[in-house]
This record gives C-alpha cells, sequence and structure tokens, in this order.
C-alpha cells in the first residue's frame, strides 16, 4: 500500500461532527466515499483544493485536519 | 470499490475474455487472411455486446449518483491520468518492433495480429492500471 507524509485527523474530526459518515462528508466536499477512505488511512494526499474544502466542512482550519510529517 | 474501478475491471475481463478467445483461434496455423479479417471484425462487434453487457450487470448493481456538486473527484481524475500514461507506454514500447517485423517480411496478417495484440495489451496495462490505482489508494 502506498502511503503519504500527509497525516490527517479526519477520523477525530468526523466523529466530533457528530459521527458523519464518510460518505456524507464526500458529498459535501465533492469528492467519492472511496477517496475519503484513501485520505482517511493516509494512502492518498489530497490536493490543497481539496484538503481546503475537507477542512472547512469541520469549520477548522486546514492545519487543524492535515499535518505533514518530515 | 467504486463504480469506475468495477468498470475498469469489467473492461479488463471483456477485453481477456473476448481477445483472449480471438488469440487462441489466431495461434493455431492455416487461417486464411479472409479468415482472420471476419474473426478481427467479429471481435470487435463481441467486445461492443460483451461491454455492453457487463457495463450494463455493473450499473445495475451500483445506483449511481452524481453528488459532486460539479467537483470532479481529483483521485478519479489522476488515476485515469496515470493509467492513460501507462498504458501509452506499454503500446509504444510494445509497437516499435512492428517495422522490423515488417522489414523481416513477415506476412499482412502476421503483422495485423500482432499491431492488435499491442492495442489489447496496452488497453489491459491502460484499465489493469486503473483498477490497481484505485484499489490501492493512490
Amino acid at each position: 500500500m502506498a502511503s503519504t507524509q500527509v497525516t490527517n485527523r479526519l477520523r477525530v474530526f468526523r466523529f466530533n461532527n457528530g459521527e458523519m459518515t464518510q460518505q456524507a462528508l464526500a458529498d459535501r466536499v465533492g469528492l467519492t466515499r472511496q477517496t475519503i477512505v484513501a485520505i482517511e488511512k493516509g494512502h492518498y494526499a489530497p490536493s490543497l483544493e481539496a484538503a481546503f474544502r475537507i477542512a472547512r466542512a469541520f469549520g477548522a482550519g486546514i492545519e487543524d485536519v492535515f499535518g505533514y510529517s518530515d | 470499490m467504486s463504480y469506475n474501478t468495477k468498470v475498469s475491471l469489467a473492461t479488463v475481463v471483456g477485453l481477456a475474455m473476448v481477445y483472449g478467445a480471438y488469440f487462441l483461434w489466431a495461434w493455431r496455423p492455416g487461417h486464411s487472411a479472409p479468415e482472420i479479417f471476419t474473426h478481427i471484425v467479429g471481435a470487435a462487434i463481441l467486445l461492443v455486446v460483451v461491454m455492453i453487457a457487463l457495463a450494463t450487470a455493473v450499473a445495475v448493481r451500483e445506483v449511481v449518483i452524481v453528488k459532486s456538486g460539479g467537483h470532479v473527484d481529483e483521485r478519479d481524475q489522476t488515476n485515469e491520468l496515470r493509467s492513460a500514461r501507462n498504458g501509452y507506454y506499454a503500446l509504444i514500447s510494445l509497437i516499435w518492433p512492428a517495422p522490423f517485423v515488417v522489414l523481416a517480411g513477415a506476412s499482412p496478417v502476421l503483422l495485423a495480429n500482432l499491431a492488435l495484440a499491442v492495442l489489447v495489451l496496452a488497453e489491459m496495462v491502460h484499465f489493469g492500471s486503473r483498477v490497481v490505482y484505485d484499489l490501492r489508494g493512490a
């Protein structure tokens, strides 16, 4: 499995937003559920635009949701 | 598995079924050029029929609802571009011996079959790598 150095707290943010489902998040940000799964597992690094859309869907800043591990 | 992944997988299966059967037939010696031509056209028509059947089967099992709100899924797009590039690489790396085959005096039938095999392999690389990229999360 490929992995990325971009880390994320999607699971935590989904939990804190009323256990938002991956499908619900995907619908809100215009991605597929499979892409949300790949991002959440750290297998896919989203584009900056998608990362902003995801962060805004949670009402958070991009660096609250995403990080980068050297 | 997403709808696009299933369609790609169906394409690989369809190509393998139809052209696998065709090349098994064509591999045996003694076919005339008109026979080969008829079978190539027949295989192309059969592929269309098989692909319609497989795509319909996938679509019936999958309720496709467009909810993207104007956005195209970026991972789908990236995976498609990467797998199309792989198919192109397969095509250009497999097709270059064609002039040498002609110079070696190969029959037009052999040349036609080789060209067809290269196209089929390139498409299988294209859709096969799409399935792999989709499933591994890249």
